[in-house]
């Protein structure tokens, strides 16, 4: 199976090191980068050309709409945002997704 | 090797999962359970007995500040530190009055987080140079220039304990410090806590700086030196 590169916008910290360790334990996941900074996303989303972007809903407003002059998110194939208060991942502003386990975030990737 | 065995408590299901994979890597830690709210953390606790709790501050039905008092008060052997993205004094200072041993930020890197709870096993709180620094200067405030009287419960020697747990020595530095054995330390540091009615260094430190024992100044060299 193609690896399925993801690109994490979250602040440094234990979230998103945290999210890092949960989806490298499956082998068809690359992460590709964390940043909180949205001109170094623009590069990675250049040069690494994730499939999946995850974002930390509490941190930014993002959707695959947006035209930041940074940021092309229409290359981005699934954008995922976290809601952390609501234990829920938004996937592409369609759906709301029951977040429970890590699992959960992969089948929405998966999308 | 003897493993730390822990409880996480917090709301948010995938930073709990995440934090859970995280301490599990390290050959010292492990979780052995999770709660989503202070009461579940409170049933979790007298159910699992951990080592240590790392517990949020705002979960529902029971918060973390709530959690800790009551976990305390009927388990007192085990350490909870405070994990929060709040850098908030007064949540600090209320956590650190309910009981809590730490206070750490999510924004720490995994490596800070692995070294803060280590040291803790060393005698040393789990707490940022930023949270101490706050500790320092609340006390500050509100330190008095005076001396313990004749009525202090404290021998001379508990009294020159305190003054150098106030400037964050751990104990083995005490013990070099004094020329005394690091279990005297320990036995010296157990009667303070209990003449004092205190429930642990942190506590004991703030006690000293409000009575003059130790400055603030002193306090936070040590805190640069170490830093």
């Amino acid at each position: 199976m193609e690896s399925r590169r993801v690109l994490i916008l979250s602040g440094p910290g234990l979230l998103a090191q945290g999210m890092r360790s949960l989806l490298e334990l499956d082998p068809d996941i690359e992460i590709v980068g964390i940043t909180s900074d949205m001109g170094r996303a623009a590069e990675i989303i250049r040069e690494r050309q994730p499939g999946v972007v995850v974002v930390d809903g509490d941190l930014f407003r993002i959707g695959l709409g947006d035209r930041h002059r940074e940021i092309r998110l229409d290359k981005v194939r699934t954008l995922i945002s976290l809601s952390q208060e609501d234990n829920l991942a938004r996937v592409c502003h369609i759906e709301d997704k029951p977040l429970k386990e890590v699992e959960d975030l992969i089948e929405a990737m998966s999308e | 090797m003897e493993k730390t065995r822990i409880l996480l408590a917090d709301d948010h299901i995938l930073f709990r999962k995440g934090l859970a994979q995280l301490l599990n890597s390290q050959p010292d830690f492990q979780v052995i359970g999770e709660a989503g709210d202070g009461l579940e953390a409170m049933e979790k606790a007298r159910e699992m007995m951990p080592d240590l709790i790392l517990m949020d501050i705002n979960m529902p039905r029971c918060d973390g500040r709530a959690a800790t008092r009551l976990i305390k008060s009927e388990l007192p052997y085990i350490v909870i530190v405070i994990l929060t993205v709040s850098d908030d004094e007064q949540d600090l200072f209320a956590a650190i009055k309910n009981g809590a041993q730490g206070y750490l930020l999510k924004k720490i890197d995994p490596e800070e987080l692995f070294e803060q709870l280590r040291g803790m096993s060393r005698g040393e709180a789990a707490l940022s140079r930023l949270m101490a620094n706050k500790i320092l200067r609340e006390f500050s405030r509100e330190t008095q220039a005076t001396t313990l009287g004749s009525g202090s419960p404290l021998t001379d020697r508990e009294e020159q304990v305190l003054a150098l747990v106030a400037r964050g020595l751990t104990n083995r530095e005490i013990a070099v410090s004094l020329v005394i054995a690091e279990n005297t330390v320990k036995n010296h540091l157990r009667n303070i806590l209990s003449k004092l009615h205190l429930g642990n260094r942190v506590q004991a430190a703030a006690y000293a700086l409000r009575e003059g024992l130790a400055d603030a100044d002193s306090a936070q060299e040590h805190l640069a030196r170490n830093n």
